[in-house]
């Protein structure tokens, strides 16, 4: 009841927020279909609407916008990559190399993580350095070593390009500024919502495509045996911490501790959600593994062991069966109608 | 992103407005506020912090304002998004609270050096306060609301503490003017919050606490883990290192969250609003967890749950909290 009204209240604030935009503001666009509200199961109540900022309402106008600017080449300094050229739809928005190839084939050092139900998310980027999407989608167009063009340069670019001019002021009620820029790419990020898969179904009960296996997977998933619970707890199965789980060795990629310059943080990565990780191999910050069993099997080992690692990483000693079971837990996690999702696609 | 949100979104609501939307009990409660408050304080916390009683008549200076009896308009026998109706009237009192480690500052992230030799670097410290009172002379309790900084009322009134968050080191509380002689709180959740699915609920009782357990288990109501480096250094004939990791809580419907009860002298003036720092004595905490009682077989196996456990069952009886000096 509590949540309901609530509820209520929130969405009172944006409509008013959205009513108070001026004169001359375009009326809201119809959400559906490409803004999707569903929840995926054990989520916190709010749909992808809600939870967008006050400043950057989600509406039709903006998400289909950013879809545009996601794929074009021009946010590069060499009109060759685009945000899709590294988070590749069918990959979940991943890249299924290691580390992504940049402007002049640049190679950063981290793996291109995938873009899945991040409405939710709290930080983002692998060391968690910015805070809100509309922060976050900004960077890598600045980023020298992936599409390296300023925004200014980007805002004169897309501002050049007639076709344009009308999407933004649908969308934002003027022509394109750094702002609207970020904001309508981290709209359509937001409305990547994944909830369809076997998981998913299972725990809204439906288990026709939950089998013993991935039963079992769960089991161990959810034990203190396998430990994958402490950061990826059931339901958002990411909990937005940053953890060093065994994938740092000494000289390596220092992680959250560039960005808060603590001891206690080094080689600490942010949590990810798993659902659709089979699609989005390899894994962890630098795609050092190849396989869902190459993940397994490093839990299992207790990572790298440097002393840097959290303490809740250690052996697990697991057999070979339940290695088998966690995999195809995993595998359960893949939601072939959002990887299937056209509407993703310009 | 949803629950961080959710304050500065009903802000720009007026107050008004919310509580209409909110209504219900929540509007109910603020009538009962006004109209009498105090005894609706001696209702409302009864059997709900689990021993603590409740204060007819005993909120000093305080009794029949608004926040009193929105505390206890709600009763704390639930756990609702937003639990009682907002104040309306009281001082908002802070209660900052700095881990100390053998009496010094104990950083966050960083090495801290432990008497027993070597260097404990904390990586994860974060705990639940809820069920807030404050104390009277006379014996009594005043139950008061959990609120941000703004005076609105904090989701499920519970304020989750993060070592790595300064922004939450600081629970406040809408406190009755009055002179008090402590205050008493939860270390953890109510068994109306403390439920093994945490499925739709918003922060702080959401997933990215980092509180939530699987099904089954609840919330922890204190999360400890940290590294322990000997640096070259003996640890000392018999010194055991200390615990790597504490997990207290987990065990809905069969255990209940302790109650902290923190003395010394408390003013809360008619106006504006008072700070009393609190310290949490991190060596304190280790001995709880390391007290000699055999919780074999009441928890689930795990060094880090019956650590937690030991800590759950000895806490209240230890100087775990205390005000600073």
């Amino acid at each position: 009841m509590a949540l309901r009204a609530c509820g209520f209240v929130i969405a009172l604030a944006v409509v008013l927020a959205a009513a108070g935009c001026g004169e001359g503001s375009p009326p809201p666009a119809p959400l559906l279909p490409l803004v999707d509200d569903r929840v995926p199961a054990g989520f916190p109540a709010g749909s992808t609407t809600t939870l967008a900022p006050a400043d950057n309402a989600l509406t039709e106008a903006r998400a289909q916008l950013g879809k545009r600017l996601f794929f074009d080449k021009q946010l590069s300094r060499t009109r060759q990559v685009a945000c899709a050229t590294c988070h590749l739809p069918d990959h979940a928005f991943s890249d299924p190399n290691a580390v992504s190839a940049g402007v002049d084939d640049r190679r950063g050092t981290r793996n291109a993580p995938a873009l899945v139900n991040l409405a939710w998310g709290e930080a983002f980027f692998w060391d968690g350095r910015a805070v809100t999407l509309e922060e976050q989608a900004g960077k890598p167009i600045e980023h020298p070593d992936e599409m390296d063009l300023a925004l200014p340069d980007a805002v004169a670019r897309i501002a050049a390009d007639a076709s344009y001019a009308r999407s933004f002021t649908d969308a934002y009620g003027g022509p394109v500024t750094e702002d609207s820029l970020r904001r309508a790419i981290a709209s359509f990020v937001r409305v990547l919502v994944s909830g369809g898969s076997p998981y998913d179904r299972h725990l809204r009960g439906d288990d026709e495509a939950f089998g013993e296996a991935e039963r079992r997977g769960e089991e161990i998933f959810l034990s203190e045996k396998g430990g994958c619970f402490h950061c990826h707890p059931p339901g958002m199965l990411t909990n937005e911490g940053f953890f060093n789980n065994g994938s740092y060795d000494e000289g390596g990629d220092t992680g959250r501790q560039m960005v808060t310059n603590r001891t206690g943080d080094l080689g600490k990565f942010k949590v990810p959600g798993l659902r659709n990780i089979e699609a989005s191999a390899p894994y962890m910050h630098d795609g050092s593994l190849a396989t869902l069993e190459d993940v397994v099997d490093h839990y299992d080992r207790g990572g790298t062991g440097h002393p840097a690692t959290d303490p809740a990483i250690h052996p697990l000693a697991l057999s070979s069966a339940e290695k088998a079971d966690l995999v195809a837990f995993l595998r359960a996690l893949t939601d072939r109608s959002f990887l299937d999702d056209r509407r993703w696609i310009p | 992103m949803s629950c961080r949100r959710l304050p500065g979104l009903l802000a720009v609501v007026s107050v008004a407005a919310l509580a209409t939307a909110c209504g219900g009990k929540g509007a109910g409660g603020a009538a009962g506020a006004a109209m009498g408050g105090a005894g609706g304080a001696a209702g409302g916390a009864a059997g709900a912090a689990g021993g603590a009683t409740g204060a007819a008549g005993a909120a000093g200076g305080g009794a029949g304002t608004g926040g009193v009896g929105g505390a206890a308009a709600q009763g704390w026998g639930a756990c609702d998004l937003m639990p009682a109706p907002l104040p309306t009237s009281g001082t908002i009192l802070e209660l900052p609270i700095a881990p100390v480690l053998e009496g010094q500052p104990f950083v966050h992230g960083e090495p801290n050096v432990y008497s027993t030799g070597g260097t404990i670097t904390p990586l994860n410290f974060r705990f639940y306060v809820s069920e807030v009172q404050l104390l009277t002379a006379g014996g009594g309790t005043v139950p008061v609301d959990l609120v941000t900084g703004d005076g609105l009322l904090q989701p499920y009134d519970v304020h989750l503490f993060i070592a790595e968050d300064a922004a939450s080191h600081t629970p406040r509380v809408l406190a009755p003017p009055g002179t008090y002689t402590g205050v008493s709180f939860l270390l953890g959740l109510n068994a109306a919050c403390n439920t093994p699915n945490a499925n739709g609920r918003m922060a702080p009782l959401s997933a990215t606490s980092q509180m939530t357990w699987p099904p089954i288990f609840g919330y922890l109501f204190l999360r400890y883990e940290a590294r322990f480096s000997a640096d070259g250094q003996d640890a000392g004939a018999g010194a055991a290192p200390p615990p790597l990791i504490i997990h207290m809580g987990g065990t809905p419907n069969t255990s209940s969250a302790p109650v902290i009860r923190v003395d010394g002298s408390l003013t809360v003036p008619a106006t504006g609003s008072v700070t009393r720092g609190m310290r949490v004595a991190i060596d304190q905490i280790f001995a709880g967890a390391t007290a000699d009682i055999d919780v074999t077989g009441t928890v689930l196996p795990g060094e880090e749950v019956e650590a937690g456990e030991r800590l759950r069952r000895t806490a209240a009886g230890l100087p775990l909290f205390s005000f600073a000096p």
